[in-house]
């Protein structure tokens, strides 16, 4: 009898929160688009601002995902010494990598909370509906700050547990018996 | 400190983080901002990061890399390519090696609207594979093919790469989508005379053709049909912008998914997370390629590149030969997105010094890094295989693909000599 599906770890549940939020916000920046398309080229009428808005709100949804690659380990990045290297270097090499990850999500962090608060001096606003910038802005730096903390929980991991970083970028599994059992 | 020095210690960095698996885009970005830093004071450096990050993912013309992303994960998960290869195999199935042949066919349908090549090779795989095996196919012909096919992904539009190439370059995106056509449609041809000359004496014989079942088989691919003409023709035509025709594509694919019972709202969701994760990870290189181009223009690598490689005396197309194998090695260690977003912006000054058409070199430097993808020793589309169909070893993928990497050549040197093969079709965009 098969085993049901092991309850994933409240970090592991809240990242798929997150990026199912985010994910929702893509598609609906993508209909959003549609819309407006049809709008502008069918009845003359496009979606006010929906260059500024749509451009926007992707910003802050590409920043929540970030939040997720820093958990999950998916940025793009080389793999050719880590699949060559006994388990104890790997070790050192993730440690390393996610360090240098850390430092880069902190420096961003910081300086895009100097432009999130320069943003609400300024009275930056879109072109057509005069939204202000900062709340965008806002969103972005909250979503590089959960990088910050997810990325630390990673190198935690690899720290302390030994977790590797393709833990996540395995085929999905249902593919594999498929292709190999006929 | 001079300025050799620096680029000198900035490349040493670059590439020793990357080998040390940090991000590539994390490395590109602190070595930009280190770089610039040791020129300029590290509080002008560390100012980039209030600007360029936030101008980089709101930018708009970027928006179209999540939707074309989000289209190609929608089709995959509407069953799709199952129809494609259906057809493939109810009209060419009856050649002798009619099974390969469709699994070609297959491919470049799904790469019409799917803009990744590892996709394409996952999703073929899956289908084709099992299929071919079945029929008496060697591990060795099977896989060679579906890893080649998959290639495609990158050069039949929509393709992902070729949209990030324009962004970098600041070429019209429409128009390398439509110089993709031709030599999308040659590379098809030319993988397909692959299948029948290389492997053609030990390919099993076809099924019996029957005209009513190929009939019927084009009733499952009226979608990708749609899909393909929606978003190239309106392109094409200029009836609306990419960003329009990859978001419409997205939209149209899911409605499509829905309206055939193929897709649930969870599996929408799901298909909408994969986009973001994947998209997220484009983006971060993305960014760190923007700080590094600060380092470069501070640094004025490109120019004294331009400088060097002009200086050699191996002619235009020496030179042009030189960059592409410079490409070729690097796609051997590097992901082929992430070489497009560091690599071009360093040559493409020396291209357009040479007179190369920028539309055309787009297409050619596609090809040359889809060459790295079925290439040892990192060689995506024969990991993502070799990931799924898990008994067949990677020696004998990267020995099955040999021959397209040999066919690949030949049509990078057809479309060098014949560049109106590849800017025919955009000159007569509206």
């Amino acid at each position: 009898m098969s085993q049901p599906p092991a309850r994933p770890d409240p970090v592991t549940r809240a990242i798929l929160l997150i990026e199912r939020i985010a994910a929702v916000i893509l598609g609906l920046v993508t209909v959003l688009i549609v819309v407006s398309a049809i709008g502008r080229y069918g009845f003359a009428r496009p979606v006010p601002d929906v260059f500024d808005v749509s451009r926007l709100v992707l910003g802050v949804a590409i920043a929540w995902g970030l939040a997720s690659l820093g958990f999950r380990g998916n940025h793009i990045k080389v793999d050719l010494l880590a699949q060559a290297v006994p388990r104890p270097v790997l070790r050192l090499i993730n440690f390393f990598a996610w360090a240098v990850l850390l430092f880069f999500t902190a420096l961003l962090t910081w300086k895009i909370w100097e432009r999130t608060m320069a943003a609400m001096g300024s009275g930056d606003t879109t072109m057509e509906l005069r939204l202000d910038h900062w709340p965008f802005f806002l969103g972005i730096w909250l979503g590089l700050l959960a990088a910050l903390f997810t990325t630390a929980i990673r190198l935690w991991l690899i720290a302390a547990r030994g977790r590797d970083l393709t833990e996540f970028e395995s085929i999905e599994p249902d593919l594999i018996p498929e292709a190999n059992d006929r | 400190m001079s300025n050799e020095f620096l680029t000198f210690a900035g490349f040493a960095a670059l590439f020793g983080m990357m080998i040390l698996r940090v991000p590539v885009g994390v490395a590109m970005g602190l070595v930009g901002i280190g770089g610039f830093g040791a020129i300029v004071g590290m509080g002008p450096a560390l100012n980039l990061l209030t600007q360029s990050p936030i101008s980089t993912i709101t930018d708009f013309n970027l928006t179209l890399i999540p939707f074309f992303v989000l289209m190609g994960v929608l089709a995959t998960n509407s069953g799709m390519s199952s129809e494609l290869f259906g057809a493939g195999r109810a009209w060419l199935g009856g050649f002798k090696g009619g099974l390969g042949l469709a699994s070609v066919g297959a491919c470049a349908g799904f790469a019409a609207i799917c803009g990744s090549s590892v996709a394409t090779a996952a999703t073929m795989t899956k289908i084709a594979y099992p299929e071919m095996r079945k029929t008496g196919y060697s591990e060795e012909a099977s896989t060679g093919i579906i890893a080649a096919g998959g290639t495609l992904g990158i050069l039949i539009p929509p393709s992902v790469v070729l949209a990030i190439y324009g962004f970098i370059t600041e070429q019209d995106i429409g128009a390398l989508f439509i110089a993709g056509i031709i030599p999308g449609i040659l590379a098809v041809f030319m993988y397909m005379a692959t299948v029948r000359l290389w492997y053609g004496s030990d390919l099993p014989k076809g099924e019996p053709f029957n005209i009513a079942t190929a009939l019927q088989s084009l009733k499952g691919i009226w979608a990708v049909a749609l899909l393909f003409i929606a978003v190239i023709m309106s392109i094409y035509f200029g009836i609306v912008t990419a960003t329009e025709a990859a978001a419409a594509g997205a939209f149209l694919t899911a409605v499509i998914g829905f309206a055939r019972g193929r897709l649930t709202w969870k599996t929408l969701l799901d298909s909408m997370v994969e986009a973001l994760r994947t998209s997220v990870a484009i983006y971060v290189v993305l960014i760190g390629a923007t700080l590094f181009g600060y380092f470069l223009t501070i640094t004025q690598v490109p120019q004294n590149l331009t400088q060097y490689l002009l200086d050699l005396g191996a002619g235009t197309y020496g030179t042009l030969l030189l960059i592409m194998l410079m490409f070729f090695v690097m796609g051997c260690f590097l992901d082929a997105m992430a070489m497009i977003i560091l690599m071009v912006p360093i040559v493409f000054p020396v291209v357009t010094a040479m007179g190369f058409d920028p539309i055309w070199f787009g297409i050619i430097i596609v090809m040359t890094v889809e060459l790295g993808l079925i290439t040892p020793p990192v060689g995506m589309n024969v990991f993502v295989i070799n990931s799924i169909a898990s008994k067949v070893s990677l020696t004998t993928i990267f020995k099955g693909v040999l021959p397209f990497v040999v066919t690949d050549v030949l049509r990078l040197l057809l479309l060098i000599a014949f560049p109106a093969l590849v800017l025919f079709l955009p000159s007569g965009m509206h």
